[in-house]
């Protein structure tokens, strides 16, 4: 882990790739994000592990294995690769199955007690869906994510049952300045309530949206709208 | 895989006289090199291209988004290279062109005792010295996408320390063919 740890540092990346934490593994950084996940698993990992275990010849046991685990790691990072490819194809698709099961067959062979998970056997199926519905990209769940994630960072007194009319508006009010807070520029807020309404003030802002979705009772509405806009 | 979009970058469409510089000798050699016509005097130093949303910058500014995979036409691999400058140059026919200063990363010295224990084609994972080479031009269509690299030091057996790269390619298409 040391090794990986100073990779870390020289390991340089464009400004788009999502950043990851240099003291990873600690507690300090929280759980990393699926995204930090990907860009660990295909950019910073192949290259500090293939430095590691993949440049010396060697033949001692230990050696061979660590080369054998690589290979594995490898299997798996190349499915990602092409499961998250912005294009895919039948042969996209293809490419895909044969390095997860690679993959899984690797995992057998170097750990036969391990016993595999659901998402091991929902992974085979992948490439019917890439074949199916396109890149994973117009179909994943994320946004979905997200918009848990800001339900999760709501502040909540943890009472179920408050409902009535408080409630919704408690919750519309907050989910506003979840949007506000989160990246959420002045073009999307013009885009979604025109340009008259929108002032520099968060006040403004917050009571022009309010005023929104009093107007438009429905906040799934919102949501959508503000995801298709996002 | 990345196409130039001149649209998409509206710096490197317009000329600016009064940012134009003069450009040092050594640079107008290898422009003449690169194609005999372009006697030009000055040029626009750019910081930065965007390409299809992803910014192209100089070393200077970012090494990262410097670190680009390059390939010079269709049946060649790619190599990877920094940018080190950006020009923005008016031909003699007064057409506008932009054009990437490049170092590449040189083969790893066939002395070394060391390779890519197997091939990696979607991950697309190379082992380059990491000294680079001259100067040389490219157009912004050759670019290909941008790459994740780690320096360092590899001592084989009874061999003196070789300064090495690992590269990792970028692309968020898969840049090789299935």
């Amino acid at each position: 882990m040391v090794e990986i740890w100073s990779d870390l540092v020289w390991i340089s990346t464009p400004t788009w790739v999502t950043p990851i934490p240099l003291d990873l593994g600690s507690a300090s950084h929280g759980k990393l994000k699926a995204d930090q996940w990907r860009t660990l698993g295909i950019m910073h990992l192949p290259l500090s592990l293939i430095r590691l275990w993949g440049l010396r010849e060697s033949r001692d046991p230990q050696s061979q294995k660590c080369k054998e685990l690589l290979d594995v790691i490898i299997s798996l990072m190349s499915a990602v690769i092409l499961a998250s490819s912005q294009v895919t194809s039948p042969s996209i698709a293809a490419a895909y199955l044969t390095h997860m099961k690679s993959y899984m067959e690797g995992i057998k062979k170097l750990f036969p007690q391990y016993r595999f998970h659901p998402n091991h056997h929902m992974a085979l199926h992948l490439h019917e869906y890439l074949c199916r519905f396109g890149p994973v990209h117009s179909w994943w769940t994320f946004p979905f994510e997200r918009i848990i994630g800001m339900l999760q960072r709501i502040p909540t007194n943890f009472k179920i049952g408050m409902s009535g009319a408080l409630f919704p508006c408690l919750l519309k009010n907050q989910l506003i300045h979840v949007f506000i807070q989160a990246n959420w520029s002045k073009r999307y807020q013009k885009a979604l309530l025109g340009p008259q309404i929108c002032g520099p003030s968060s006040t403004r802002r917050n009571s022009a949206l309010l005023q929104f979705l009093l107007v438009n009772p429905s906040s799934a509405t919102l949501l959508t709208r503000v995801f298709e806009i996002h | 895989m990345a196409t130039f979009e001149p649209a998409a970058d509206v710096q490197a469409v317009v000329w600016n006289p009064r940012t134009a510089a003069k450009i040092l000798p050594n640079l107008r050699n290898v422009l003449l090199q690169y194609d005999s016509s372009l006697e030009v005097e000055k040029a626009q130093f750019l910081k930065q291209l965007i390409i299809l949303g992803l910014q192209y910058t100089i070393s200077e500014k970012h090494f990262g988004n410097s670190c680009v995979l390059l390939k010079r036409c269709l049946t060649s691999n790619y190599f990877p290279a920094i940018i080190v400058s950006i020009l923005k140059v008016r031909t003699s026919l007064n057409a506008l062109r932009t054009l990437l200063v490049v170092r590449r990363y040189k083969s790893i010295p066939p002395s070394t005792s060391i390779s890519l224990p197997g091939t990696f084609p979607v991950l697309g994972v190379t082992l380059w010295s990491s000294e680079c080479s001259d100067l040389e031009i490219f157009r912004p269509e050759d670019l290909s996408c941008h790459f994740a690299s780690l320096p360092f030091e590899y001592q084989g057996h009874g061999e003196a320390k070789v300064p090495l790269v690992i590269v990792i390619s970028l692309a968020r298409v898969s840049i090789y063919s299935f």
